[in-house]
C-alpha cells in the first residue's frame, strides 16, 4: 500500500508554503520592545512612574489588564462566597466537612519521572526519564525500573518499543508506539503481544497512531496512501492481520476510540464528527459547539460520558450521551474548568486549577506553583464530585493526574525540570459506582451546559465504497 | 531609545529583569512573526505576544538555562495563540472594498489575503496551522518543533503529514 504523500507534490507544496512568507517578516514594532522593559517593573509594583513613560497602547494593556484582574477577583469572591455557603473552601477543599467521601488505599511512589503510563499483566509499563524517554517498567506503579524488567515487559527484535497507546482484545495487546523514522514520519509503529509481556513490532505500515477497541475486534486508523484520499479504518481480531474496513468519512483533524465507538472530525466543521461501531459503517454525530475528541466510556446500564478537549473554552470538557450519537456537554456539579479529567476503574477523576491554565500548558509543572491542581472525584459518572484527601495532611490532594487503569497516579512538579513525578499511587478502596439510568437528568446540574439535544438522523458518509476485507500490504510479523 | 530608561536603572532592578529584558528583547521580533502568522493580524499578535511576555516573566524562575529561552518563549507564544485561536475561530472577515487598505496596513493580513497558500494556512485547525508555520515559516526543524511544542517528534511528524493533507485538499477545493 502507498501511504506516502506523493514526494513531488509535496515538495511543491512545501516551496510554495516557504515561498509565501517572503516579504512578510516585519520586526517587533518599537511599542512591543518598550512593553518588554515594563514587564518586571509592572510585576513588582504599580508606584513606578516610569510606567508613565511607556506608549497608550502599553498602558491601555496595563488598564485591560487591571480590569481583568478586578473581575476576576470579584468571580473569584464571589465563587468563594458560594462555596463557603454550600461548604466549601476555595479551589480545595478540607475533607473533615465532606464525611461520605469514598476512600483510598494510598501508597508513596519513588518519584520517577513516568509518561504514559500502561497497566500490563504483570505490572505496568511506560516511558521513564526527562528529556530522554525510554521503556521502564514497575511492578506496582510506585518503583520504577529503566531498562525494563524482561518479566513485565520485553522486547523481541529491532526496534525501539515506546508505548503511546494500548488496547487488548481476546488476550491480544497492540500498542502504537513513536516514529523514529525521520523519512518516514507519517508511519507510527505498531506493536503486538500474546501475553503482554513479549511484544515485537508488526511489520506494516501506514498506522496513524490510534487504536482502539470494538465490539468487534481492534480497531485503528492508517494515514491517506494518497493526496486525495482521507485515511482508513482498519480492523483485526489479532492485532496481527488487518483489513482495510473503510475510507475515513474526512480527513481527520481528530480521531478517537472509546465505548461509543471510533469518532473522526475535520478541521472544516469542529462541530461534526463522524462515527463507527465496526470500522465499516459511518453515522454522523453532533457534538456540543466547540467539542472535540471525545474519549468516551460506557455507564453500567446505559449510556455514556465522554471526555474530550474543547475548543472554544479551556481546559477538558465532560459530556455525556444516552446513545452514543448526540453529546451533551455536563460535569454535574464540579466547579470550574477541569484541566484533565482520566477514568480510574469506575471513578471519574478530575483536576481542577485554581488559575485561567488549560490542557495545553498544563504539562509545564512551572505552572503548578500559580495554579495548584486539585483532585476531585466522581462515583455517579461525573453527576457529583468529591474531593481525594491527601493521606498525610487531610486535605485535598493536589497535583496532575494519571490513571494506571485500576489505581490513580498523582504528580507533583520537579520545579528543577519542570516535569511531574508521581508521588502516589492510591487504589480505590470501596465498591463500583452505583448503576445509573441511562435518562438524562430532569434538572440539570449546576455547571451543567445548555445545548442542543435534538438527536440528528444518522447520515450515511459520503465515502465511496467501503471494502471491507483488502488485506493490507505488509501485514505480519 | 526611551524603554531603556528602565533597564538602565540597576539599583532599581536586579540581574533577574536585566536578563529577562535582554533575553525578550532578543527574541521580540521572531515572536511577534510567530504569533502575526498564527494568527493573521498584527495588533493580535502584538496583544498575543504582550501575554505571552507576561507569563514568561511569571515564570522566568523556572528557566534554569537563559540560552534555552527562546524555544521556551516560543513555547508560551505558541500556547497564547493556540488558546486565541480557539475562542476566536471564525475567520477575519474583510469588507471587499476595505482589503486593499488592510493589505497596506497589516504585513500578516496582506500575506493572507494576497497568497492563497497562506490563506489556505489560515483555514486549517490551529493545532495544523501551529506546525505548518514552525515548520516553514519559522523554518525549524522537526526536531525543533517537537521541542518547541513539547511533543515526540513522531506526533510532530503525524501532525505535520495531517496538516499538508488537509492543505492540499483546501487549495485543490479552491482550484475547483
Amino acid at each position: 500500500m502507498k501511504t506516502r504523500i506523493d514526494d513531488t507534490e509535496l515538495a511543491g507544496l512545501e516551496s510554495r508554503l516557504r515561498r509565501s512568507v517572503a516579504g512578510h517578516a516585519p520586526d517587533a514594532p518599537d511599542s512591543l520592545l518598550r512593553f518588554i522593559d515594563t514587564v518586571p517593573v509592572f510585576a513588582r509594583a504599580a508606584r513606578r512612574p516610569e510606567l508613565i513613560h511607556v506608549g497608550l497602547r502599553v498602558r491601555r494593556s496595563f488598564v485591560a489588564m487591571a480590569t481583568v484582574a478586578a473581575v476576576i477577583v470579584a468571580i473569584v469572591a464571589a465563587a468563594a462566597f458560594v462555596s463557603v455557603r454550600n461548604g466549601r473552601v476555595g479551589p480545595t477543599s478540607n475533607v473533615a466537612s465532606s464525611p461520605s467521601v469514598p476512600g483510598w488505599s494510598w501508597q508513596r511512589a519513588d518519584g520517577s519521572f513516568v509518561e504514559r503510563a500502561f497497566k500490563v499483566p504483570n505490572g505496568y509499563m511506560g516511558e521513564c526519564g526527562n528529556p530522554d524517554r525510554t521503556l521502564c517498567s514497575s511492578p506496582d506503579g510506585l518503583h520504577w525500573t529503566t531498562p525494563a524488567d524482561p518479566r513485565i515487559v520485553s522486547v523481541e527484535g529491532s526496534g525501539q518499543f515506546r508505548p503511546q497507546s494500548l488496547a487488548e482484545y481476546n488476550g491480544n495487546y497492540v500498542a502504537a508506539g513513536l516514529s523514529t523514522d525521520v523519512a518516514n514520519p507519517q508511519d507510527i509503529p505498531l506493536w503486538r503481544s500474546t501475553d503482554g509481556v513479549h511484544w515485537s513490532q508488526v511489520a506494516s505500515t501506514g498506522f496513524s497512531g490510534l487504536i482502539g477497541v470494538l465490539p468487534g475486534g481492534f480497531v485503528a486508523t492508517a494515514i491517506p496512501g494518497q493526496p486525495d484520499e482521507t485515511g482508513w479504518a482498519l480492523t483485526s481480531t489479532d492485532g496481527l492481520s488487518w483489513k482495510k474496513a473503510s475510507r475515513l468519512p474526512v480527513a481527520p483533524n481528530f480521531s478517537t476510540v472509546g465505548s461509543a465507538g471510533l469518532f473522526v472530525g475535520s478541521a472544516i466543521d469542529p462541530t461534526k464528527q463522524w462515527r463507527t461501531l465496526d470500522g465499516s459503517t459511518w453515522a454522523l454525530a453532533e457534538t456540543p459547539v466547540g467539542m472535540t475528541g471525545v474519549r468516551s466510556y460506557a455507564i453500567p446500564g446505559g449510556g455514556f460520558v465522554g471526555i474530550g478537549f474543547n475548543t472554544i473554552a479551556v481546559g477538558d470538557n465532560i459530556v455525556r450521551s444516552v446513545d452514543g450519537q448526540t453529546w451533551t456537554a455536563d460535569q454535574g456539579d464540579l466547579q470550574g474548568v477541569p484541566v484533565a479529567v482520566v477514568v480510574v476503574g469506575d471513578r471519574l477523576i478530575a483536576d481542577v486549577s485554581a488559575g485561567n491554565l488549560n490542557s495545553s500548558v498544563y504539562p509545564d509543572a512551572s505552572a503548578f506553583a500559580e495554579n495548584a491542581f486539585a483532585v476531585w472525584q466522581s462515583t455517579d459518572w461525573g453527576r457529583t464530585w468529591q474531593p481525594v484527601v491527601d493521606p498525610t495532611t487531610g486535605h485535598q490532594m493536589q497535583g496532575l493526574v494519571q490513571s494506571l487503569s485500576d489505581s490513580l497516579a498523582v504528580c507533583t512538579p520537579d520545579m528543577a525540570t519542570t516535569s511531574w513525578t508521581i508521588t502516589w499511587v492510591g487504589t480505590p478502596t470501596d465498591s463500583a459506582m452505583p448503576i445509573l439510568s441511562p435518562a438524562p437528568a430532569t434538572t440539570p446540574p449546576s455547571g451543567a451546559t445548555s445545548l442542543p439535544t435534538a438527536i440528528p438522523s444518522a447520515t450515511a458518509a459520503p465515502s465511496e465504497p467501503a471494502p471491507t476485507s483488502i488485506p493490507i500490504e505488509s501485514v505480519g510479523s | 531609545m526611551e524603554g531603556h530608561l528602565i533597564v538602565t536603572q540597576q539599583d532599581a532592578l536586579d540581574r533577574a529583569s536585566y536578563d529577562y529584558v535582554r533575553a525578550a528583547r532578543a527574541k521580540a521580533s521572531d515572536a511577534y512573526r510567530l504569533a502575526g502568522y498564527l494568527l493573521g493580524d498584527a495588533t493580535e499578535a502584538q496583544d498575543a505576544v504582550q501575554d505571552a511576555l507576561v507569563k514568561a516573566w511569571q515564570r522566568w524562575p523556572s528557566l534554569r538555562d537563559p540560552e534555552a529561552f527562546g524555544p521556551w518563549f516560543d513555547r508560551i507564544v505558541v500556547n497564547v495563540c493556540r488558546d486565541r485561536m480557539r475562542r476566536h475561530r471564525t475567520l477575519r472577515m474583510v469588507e471587499l472594498d476595505t482589503a486593499g487598505e488592510v493589505e497596506s496596513a497589516d504585513t500578516f493580513a496582506s500575506m493572507q489575503l494576497g497568497d492563497e497558500v497562506a490563506g489556505a494556512v489560515a483555514r486549517l485547525g490551529p493545532d495544523h496551522r501551529i506546525v505548518i508555520a514552525l515548520r516553514f515559516w519559522r523554518d525549524l526543524s522537526l526536531e525543533q518543533v517537537a521541542e518547541t511544542l513539547d511533543l515526540p517528534v513522531g506526533t510532530v511528524k503525524s501532525r505535520l503529514h495531517y496538516a499538508l493533507a488537509a492543505l492540499r485538499t483546501e487549495l485543490k477545493g479552491m482550484e475547483r
